[in-house]
């Protein structure tokens, strides 16, 4: 369902409440809550109207704002995804030479927030990565549901060092999964728990760092990855980092989620 | 060859900047090129015969700080945040005395470890990539421009 649906059935309730409640307080009872409200509390809702106006004003507001924000990040999940889809078009495409079902290209963002990590998984205040668009030929197309840190993967390798970054792993084989998983926690740092969740198990990546304009702030990273060995290295690496650089007008410095 | 010695070590910088190399980083080889906006840009090449002095100073708001002596022929440009913001390279003719490209850069990366010793961290091994990328750049500049020095 659309979040304007979710935030218009709010308002016709709080509406109703309100409605309900000017009644109350001119009939000085409140209306349609004996049996269900305890005498004392009824009474003192009704002795308040202030606060419980100001109550059913607040959740209106919570809801608006995190109906503003849905509808915000729904719309840069469409640029987002509008620019894999530019950039996949214009050199995978109709490249003959690469299958382009088994190429994704994906736009991760850096956002600051609480993450549950470490041993203990205890919450910490972290920069961490993660998807706001992607694009992929094949139609069963599903997002990525992990979030990486500045040291995990290939993209927060990148996103650390703010360089290109071309790598590539064992490929994943069925009967050698624990080796595909060793790999990945040796080289890209990530252990079992988050490569299990990974919905393509690939094994060569191209990532680019995303710079905020031509500063030095990077605001996320775009990667290719292919489940095919030896494909990605053959792209114009410079064409595609001015490709990117152009997009970076849509991108903004925001990190917070 | 190129119009000038700026143009010809210009040159060289790009083509070792567009390139892949094998950087480790904490124990784990990675294949890294730096963005298109870290290449260096020259501001300029002066050599100066008497001296047997050639400077290259890169354009860097930041002005340089001082001068770190590596090797009899090399010497770095440094600014306040210890960066590379050019080289001066001493005794030129002798450096590219019997010259091959072993040779040069043996003599080029005299106790370049010092400096570039700590590799496994991060920032460290970024540092020591473009630093490399840098002097790669200077030795092919060399062996292409050593007719410019009355060497050929």
């Amino acid at each position: 369902m659309k979040p304007s649906y979710y935030f218009g059935a709010v308002q016709i309730i709080i509406g109703i409440f309100i409605t309900i409640f000017i009644e109350s307080v001119a009939s000085g009872s409140l209306l349609f809550t004996e049996g269900i409200l305890a005498e004392g509390l009824r009474k003192s809702i009704i002795e308040r109207p202030k606060t419980a106006i100001g109550i059913l004003l607040s959740i209106h507001t919570i809801a608006y704002l995190i109906y503003q924000r849905t509808t915000n990040t729904e719309k840069s999940k469409i640029v987002y995804n509008n620019i894999c889809r530019a950039i996949f078009d214009s050199y995978i495409k109709d490249d003959l030479d690469i299958d382009n079902t088994q190429i994704r290209v994906t736009v991760f963002k850096a956002f600051h927030g609480y993450k549950f990590i470490g041993k203990m998984y205890t919450p910490k205040i972290c920069t961490y990565l993660c998807q706001v668009g992607r694009h992929q030929s094949v139609q069963d197309k599903k997002n990525c549901k992990i979030h990486f840190l500045p040291n995990e993967g290939c993209v927060g390798i990148c996103y650390n060092t703010a360089q290109v970054i071309h790598q590539e792993v064992a490929e994943y084989n069925e009967k050698k999964r624990e080796n595909y998983y060793k790999n990945n926690e040796k080289v890209f740092n990530l252990n079992k728990r988050k490569i299990k969740r990974l919905n393509e198990s690939s094994c060569s990546f191209l990532a680019f760092p995303i710079n905020y304009f031509n500063s030095d702030d990077v605001f996320g990273v775009i990667i290719f990855d292919s489940t095919q060995k030896g494909k990605i290295e053959k792209f114009k690496t410079r064409e595609l980092e001015e490709k990117v650089l152009n997009y970076s007008v849509f991108f903004n410095q925001n990190k917070d989620n | 060859m190129k119009n000038t010695l700026k143009e010809s070590l210009q040159e060289k910088l790009e083509d070792n900047f567009n390139i892949f190399l094998n950087i480790e980083i904490n124990g784990v080889v990675f294949e890294i090129m730096p963005i298109q906006k870290d290449i260096p840009i020259i501001d300029y090449v002066i050599y100066s015969p008497e001296g047997d002095l050639l400077e290259v100073k890169f354009a860097s708001k930041k002005s340089f700080m001082d001068n770190k002596r590596q090797n009899e022929f090399l010497s770095y440009l440094i600014d306040k945040e210890n960066n590379v913001v050019g080289f001066k390279v001493n005794n030129v003719k002798k450096l590219l005395k019997n010259l091959t490209a072993e040779k040069l850069k043996s003599k080029l990366y005299q106790n370049i470890k010092e400096r570039l010793k700590d590799e496994t961290d991060i920032k460290e091994a970024i540092k020591n990539n473009i630093e490399k990328r840098n002097l790669q750049s200077l030795r092919d500049f060399f062996l292409s421009e050593a007719k410019e020095f009355e060497l050929k």
